[in-house]
């Protein structure tokens, strides 16, 4: 196995070179054999890391611990779903799977594209640039780091897999995650295919920002979900630690942010062509330093990233594709200038602006923030920590402002905004915001943080709300539909449009809980013999000691306790292999208003009789960030949605002469 | 005016009503907390003191607490930690020595990005602007010429 494995990924190296060299080299001479026989390659790489990743998961099916891979992460206790998500956890098989995810949109890609039309220019070269990513991956999987390397002696029985990936979360969310940062390669490859064609008009744009559509929402789940995981697993009362390796899944997905706004200047107003390019080449850029980062923990010293054997490649990779692209780049510059002028401050264009000025600040305060101890340390041989307090502190009030222009440029018109017109939109919004602050504060929520937090959430919320119903009630005046099929058929026929808007309410609503969570937080701690109780927040929980069970290749803690008279069983989970490394699985109490989280810390004596520590947490709206996750997808679908047809489409056939007419 | 001058008598006063509750609600455990998670665990990555189940950081919790119920301030505490460990045990950078160039990294770049805005709509505003709205076509100069002349026209 570990041969046929090992002779596809080479395979596939090889052919993805040869698919690059065909295409560029059939555009150059014209040759439309060489272009077809390029995208013929790129299939056969498709094909060719599939089987590669298959056998990988034969591999890990029939426990074949001759692979040291599988060896590493799997053993025979291990259920089959477990043993195949054991395929992603590591760095060898995670770099496969990037890859294999990136052979298939590729083939996604060839195939939606198949048909000609004015984007066949650009397609030999995007075969190309996804080939030339597809052939780093492989040279990678292939020659430095092979999920494919065999032992000299079989063991009988695996290591195991790393405790932390036993839950559910973490079955889904580093594939989520992964392929959201391989995907900005598909939106990346139609950028440089421009450039490299010279077809610098609006064919890309259409193109490449449905990719990064699809890019933006596959990371932006991936990161959500990473969140989850987190909250219920790690056990620290948060989903958010602005750990290195969660920022630089982030940052990519904000600056992609920047690039699916603007964009949209140069598909209305042919702005900003350069500097959408630009956008998408350090979104790609963010992506592949991500990968890299999340796949080896370099960001915790410089001595660890030396010693990585992967980095020297990857560095050499980014500098590579920012030393091509930027020269792609200045070459085509004279072709990339603006149709229009800015015609005024007031207007969609400028809020577009300031959005693109946020978002960068945002991605590069957290850029900074989470490089800053490796430039301390090899220019200073200091060490300095940022934590997260610098990044609610830098990033906090950038994020409040992207919040704030989301409300503000949906209200703004394209090209200019007469006075009339910003009192026209903005005196609802702003109203609704007043009066709502003053109910909140009369309610008692005053801390200055949470009265500002939800009063832009309040703004943006009136903002979206007033679109959503001017739109209906403008359609049910042209239309006589009533209310709901006049709402359903506006979201069904603007679907970009209102589509746009849902999403903007799923980051609100992330924005709420983050608020929430954030300011209103409660936390004790207590150690409990069996009958006493602890109360926090109105819950009032009582030990009655422990539960141990014994499963096979794990043992399990359970704390025995009861809130308001219901059962509630945080865990810890002691795995065999790993004794040293137990795991947390949080007691969870969810409501759409706050969450009950218990963890059970530490505990002595056994059975009924033993006594319980326990870290109890209150947290307030978080619910609301997974269910804007769940918006999220779904508006993003509505934006992606093909559009309908035009409603009324005249006949234009005629009628064979001698057709039996119906009378009048 | 008279009310103006007794302002800081009542606003001391309502501090003094206040400050009894604010110091009864801030009990040991939250102080423990509180100082906790402005500590790095040296020995975990990316954890706070407050947080890390590890061996090293309930020790150091034991320390706060023994610290903190000596009537020892934050601060102070704060303080003994750097001298031990240096300021890497801080979560939040120090705004002084290397660690200074953490915060001034976003500033300049925020603000170098404003000004580039802020001169790129400058000259974009003071550009003259089309008075028909452009359809996104180059106008043929020819075309252009009559668009003006008619223009002037009509001005007359």
């Amino acid at each position: 196995m570990a041969a046929l494995g090992q002779i596809c990924i080479v395979g596939a190296f090889g052919l993805a070179l040869y698919a690059i060299v065909s295409s560029v080299a059939g555009v150059r001479i014209g040759s439309r054999e060489l272009i077809s026989s390029g995208r013929n390659a790129a299939w056969a790489v498709t094909a060719l890391i599939t089987a590669a990743s298959v056998t990988l998961l034969l591999a890990f099916a029939v426990h074949d611990f001759s692979l040291r891979y599988v060896w590493e992460h799997s053993s025979r206790a291990m259920s089959i779903d477990l043993v195949l998500a054991a395929f992603y956890s590591g760095q060898q098989g995670s770099l496969l799977y990037w890859a294999w995810t990136l052979s298939l949109f590729a083939a996604i890609v060839l195939w939606q594209q198949r048909k000609s039309g004015p984007h066949r220019a650009l397609m030999p070269y995007v075969v190309a640039v996804l080939m030339g990513v597809e052939a780093f991956m492989t040279l990678l999987l292939g020659f430095v780091a092979t999920p494919f390397e065999a032992l000299p002696r079989v063991p009988t029985d695996g290591v195991g897999l790393n405790p932390l990936l036993y839950d559910e979360g973490m079955r889904i969310h580093p594939p989520m995650l992964l392929a959201g940062l391989m995907s900005w390669s598909v939106p990346f490859a139609f950028a440089i295919a421009a450039l490299a064609s010279g077809k610098l008009g609006n064919e890309w744009v259409a193109l490449s920002r449905r990719y990064a559509m699809v890019a933006w929402v596959i990371l932006g789940l991936g990161n959500i979900l990473g969140a989850w995981w987190a909250y219920h697993v790690l056990g620290w009362g948060g989903y958010w630690g602005w750990d290195p390796v969660e920022n630089v899944a982030l940052m990519p997905w904000l600056v992609g942010t920047a690039f699916i706004h603007s964009i949209q200047m140069q598909e209305r107003r042919g702005m900003l062509k350069g500097w959408n390019v630009a956008l998408i080449m350090v979104t790609f850029f963010l992506s592949i330093f991500g990968t890299f980062v999340v796949r080896s923990g370099i960001l915790a010293s410089v001595h660890s990233f030396a010693l990585s054997a992967i980095g020297p490649y990857f560095l050499s990779f980014l500098a590579l594709a920012i030393v091509g692209s930027l020269a792609l780049y200045f070459w085509r510059l004279p072709g990339l200038r603006s149709d229009n002028q800015l015609d005024a401050l007031l207007s969609r264009e400028a809020s577009f602006l300031i959005n693109n000025l946020l978002f960068l600040g945002v991605a590069f305060a957290i850029f900074w923030g989470t490089i800053y101890p490796l430039v301390a340390e090899a220019i200073a041989d200091q060490k300095v920590s940022v934590g997260p307090p610098y990044f609610k502190q830098v990033a906090g009030p950038l994020l409040g402002a992207t919040l704030v222009m989301m409300g503000i440029g949906p209200l703004m018109p394209w090209r200019r905004a007469s006075r009339a017109h910003v009192l026209h939109n903005f005196i609802f919004p702003v109203t609704g915001t007043l009066v709502g602050l003053a109910t909140f504060i009369v309610l008692g929520i005053r801390d200055s943080f949470a009265v500002l937090g939800f009063g832009i959430c309040l703004f943006v919320l009136g903002a979206i709300l007033q679109e959503f119903v001017r739109g209906t009630l403008a359609r049910h005046r042209a239309t006589g539909e009533p209310y709901p099929a006049a709402l359903l058929s506006l979201i069904r026929r603007n679907n970009r449009r209102y589509g746009g808007y849902t999403v903007h309410l799923a980051i609100l609503m992330i924005g709420v809980g983050a608020v929430g969570s954030q300011v209103y937080q409660q936390q004790t701690q207590a150690t409990l013999a069996p009958g006493q109780s602890v109360t926090l927040a109105g819950y009032t929980i009582t030990a009655q000691g422990i539960q141990t069970n014994q499963l096979p290749g794990v043992k399990v803690i359970d704390a025995m306790l009861s809130v308001n008279g219901q059962e509630l069983r945080p865990e810890k989970q002691y795995f065999d292999n790993f004794p040293q490394q137990p795991s947390t699985k949080v007691g969870l109490r969810s409501t759409p208003f706050e969450d009950l989280y218990v963890v059970l810390g530490d505990w002595s004596g056994d059975g009924p009789a033993a006594q319980v520590s326990l870290a109890v947490f209150v947290n307030p709206l978080v619910s609301w960030i997974w269910a804007g996750g769940v918006l999220l997808l779904l508006g993003t679908l509505v934006t992606l949605w093909p559009a309908p047809a035009p409603s009324r489409q005249r006949v234009t056939a005629r009628l064979p002469r001698n057709a039996v007419g119906v009378a009048p | 005016v008279t009310i103006v001058r007794l302002l800081p008598v009542v606003l001391v006063g309502i501090l003094m009503l206040v400050a009894p509750i604010i110091a009864r609600a801030d009990t040991l455990d939250e102080g423990v907390r509180r100082v906790g998670l402005q500590l790095q665990c040296p020995v975990c990555e990316g954890e706070s003191v407050a947080d890390s189940p590890s061996g090293l950081a309930g020790d150091m919790r034991a320390v706060i607490r023994a610290r903190l119920a000596a009537g020892v301030p934050d601060r102070q505490i704060l303080d003994e930690f750097v001298a031990s460990y240096g300021d890497g045990i801080l979560t939040e950078p120090p705004k002084r020595g290397i660690s200074l160039g953490v915060w001034i990294g976003p500033l300049i770049g925020v603000a170098f990005g404003a000004l580039v805005l802020g001169l790129l709509l400058r000259t974009w505003r003071r550009a003259p602007t089309p008075s028909m709205p452009s359809s996104g076509y180059p106008i043929d100069t020819d075309v252009a010429n009559e668009f003006s002349r008619y223009r002037e026209e009509f001005r007359r």
